[in-house]
């Protein structure tokens, strides 16, 4: 069978969110000889990457990128146990929590999901977390990126108190912050001290994939 | 003209004297404080008002009422009298259907506790302790309660008993796992709503069965939008959820004569024909700043077959806006809803805990002020 084949098989069942369909095309692909990596960046990657652009274009929902999440966690299980010898490439380790006062995790989960998923280790602190806990978490696991999520607009005011607390402990230059949740724009995240916020799990992704490359540069 | 003359007119597209207006029912009514404020603001005492258990206020003082021109009154079931709400550490509180929430900053937060994150096949749902059928007490005394509320005239309205079908399943189940659910466990997803549903016929069967005779409005609520999109797509809301829907909305147009109003958050306008196909004759909020979801063109292309309720946008208008905005705003609201009929003003949800009483009662005022027909 044809590599391409086998790869575009793969993909589209990421597209249709056929997670059976999935997890099946990940094998035959590996049982055909397809290098992991390659079933990974070209395969689900890629049809990750056209849930995420139809989800711009408003083509599909919310609940589709929760499930798109989970298509990829089945298929990226079925690849580990074949990683021989191969290690995955880690973009960068991203430390994600929802602010203090607010437990709202919707976006903040379908992040974690994609973004692990493309390459990043995620630490995700949870809901209800304190600027404290932010940075004992911070200090302890080095990231390259922190992300604060908050669905009320009265919480999203403790993101500045996160991103001060980083600044006082001195960590705060060695770290990219993304603010996200349904009310945060850009402007409102640049004001609070964010490098960059967005209200949408897709673009948030796009924005570190991005600040990692300009690290690797 | 009475208040329930009024709103029987809006309901049947008629133009009234002026535009109806409500206040109340947990998802048009007011966060405990900015009531608190808002008591004191206008000297009145408190007199043993009800919170609801996401603390929003379930009665009002009939003197606030009054002052804003509220049309309608609410008869609310009550708790089985041998129910004792269970609480936990940390103040949480779990209600009849086992979904425990918390307070978290201002709101009360439905928390992680899924009883029925684990269960694999469907006739484990009914292991699972549901609100009592049999229980006692729910309507003690609400049949005289609406009687006289319909003699005195007001247009008398039921409140939600709580959340709706999908939110419950997921308040069980987990938001991941139930969405995960409808796209690979049909059946288990299906069963869990059907059995939701089930309870909420029982519950309205006792509910109605009691007030049906003398309210104009039966209210039942269910999020599935976002500001932006629907939780879920459309196919998938016609597929599980709408036959559930029209089951519960069946049932109670079979028991009452009263109109189904329903309150969908954020962005539906995709499923608004097929509300409308299952019997929903009142949508509320009609969130105006979420997408899709402009006054003017859900008039025009509803307005015929729908009474809308809410409109009046608390997302910037009400919490940032100046006391100018806030009257320019429900002018635009009217001046969209009320032509021909067929509104009831309200805000697009609670007032929210931050605000201040002045903005309130300019809400109210300016209500009165462009709310009379001819409304141009």
């Amino acid at each position: 069978v044809e590599r391409a084949t086998l790869l575009e098989e793969v993909q589209s069942c990421v597209v249709d969110l056929n997670m059976e369909g999935a997890v099946a095309a990940v094998q035959h692909a590996l049982d055909n000889g397809v290098p992991s990596r390659e079933i990974l960046k070209e395969g689900l990657s890629r049809g990750l990457e056209k849930v995420g652009t139809k989800f711009e274009a408003g083509e599909c929902y919310i609940s589709d990128l929760i499930m798109v999440g989970e298509v990829m966690k089945a298929s990226v299980a079925v690849l580990r146990s074949h990683w021989k010898g191969e290690v995955a490439e880690i973009l960068g380790t991203i430390v994600l929590g929802t602010v203090e006062g607010d437990i709202h995790d919707i976006g903040k989960s379908v992040f974690a999901t994609l973004a692990e998923n493309a390459g990043f280790n995620v630490i995700d602190v949870g809901v209800d977390v304190s600027a404290e806990r932010f940075l004992e978490v911070v200090k302890g696991r080095g990231p390259n990126i922190l992300g604060l999520s908050a669905l009320v607009t009265t919480t999203m005011t403790r993101m500045n108190e996160v991103i001060e607390t980083m600044e006082r402990a001195g960590l705060r230059r060695k770290l990219r912050v993304i603010a996200g949740g349904a009310p945060i724009t850009d402007d409102y995240a640049k004001q609070v001290g964010a490098d960059a916020g967005v209200n949408d799990a897709i673009k948030g992704l796009e924005i570190c994939k991005g600040w990692m490359k300009r690290v690797d540069a | 003209l009475t208040p329930r003359d009024r709103v029987l007119a809006a309901f049947d597209h008629r133009e009234p004297d002026r535009v109806p207006v409500d206040m109340g029912g947990s998802v048009a009514s007011i966060e405990r404080p900015a009531y608190v404020n808002l008591k004191k603001y206008l000297g009145l005492l408190w007199r043993g008002e009800k919170v609801d258990g996401i603390g929003i206020m379930e009665t009002l003082d009939d003197e606030i009422l009054r002052m804003f021109n509220v049309d309608f009154r609410r008869v609310i079931m009550k708790p089985p009298k041998n129910w004792i709400e269970k609480r936990y550490a940390d103040g949480i509180r779990e209600n009849e259907w086992g979904v425990r929430f918390k307070q978290i900053g201002y709101y009360w937060e439905w928390i992680w506790y899924t009883p029925l994150g684990d269960i694999e096949d469907k006739d484990q749902i009914e292991d699972h302790t549901w609100p009592d059928l049999g229980a006692l007490g729910r309507v003690e005394g609400l049949e005289k309660e609406a009687r006289d509320l319909e003699s005195a005239g007001w247009a008398v309205s039921t409140a939600p008993i709580f959340g709706g079908i999908f939110e419950i399943a997921w308040w069980l189940r987990g938001f991941n796992k139930f969405i995960v659910d409808l796209y690979t466990r049909p059946e288990l997803a299906s069963a869990l709503m059907e059995k939701i549903t089930d309870t909420y016929i029982g519950l309205y069967d006792q509910y109605l069965g009691a007030v049906g005779d003398h309210v104009q409005m039966v209210m039942f609520t269910d999020d599935l939008g976002a500001q932006t999109q629907m939780l879920v797509p459309p196919s998938l809301y016609r597929k599980y959820l709408k036959p559930c829907h029209k089951r519960l909305f069946d049932f109670i147009h079979s028991k009452t004569d009263a109109r189904v109003f329903l309150h969908c958050c954020g962005s539906i306008d995709p499923v608004i024909n097929d509300l409308i196909e299952i019997g929903v004759d009142v949508l509320n909020p009609v969130q105006p700043l979420a997408a899709g979801m402009e006054s003017e063109v859900l008039k025009r292309n509803y307005g015929d077959r729908l009474t809308f309720h809410g409109g009046v946008d608390i997302q910037r208008a009400l919490a940032l806006g100046t006391i100018q905005e806030i009257d320019y705003e429900v002018r635009r609201r009217m001046k969209a809803f009320a032509p021909g009929g067929g509104y009831i003003f309200a805000p697009a949800h609670n007032i929210q805990p931050e605000i201040p009483a002045e903005k309130i009662v300019a809400l109210y005022k300016a209500a009165e002020k462009y709310g009379c027909y001819p409304v141009t």
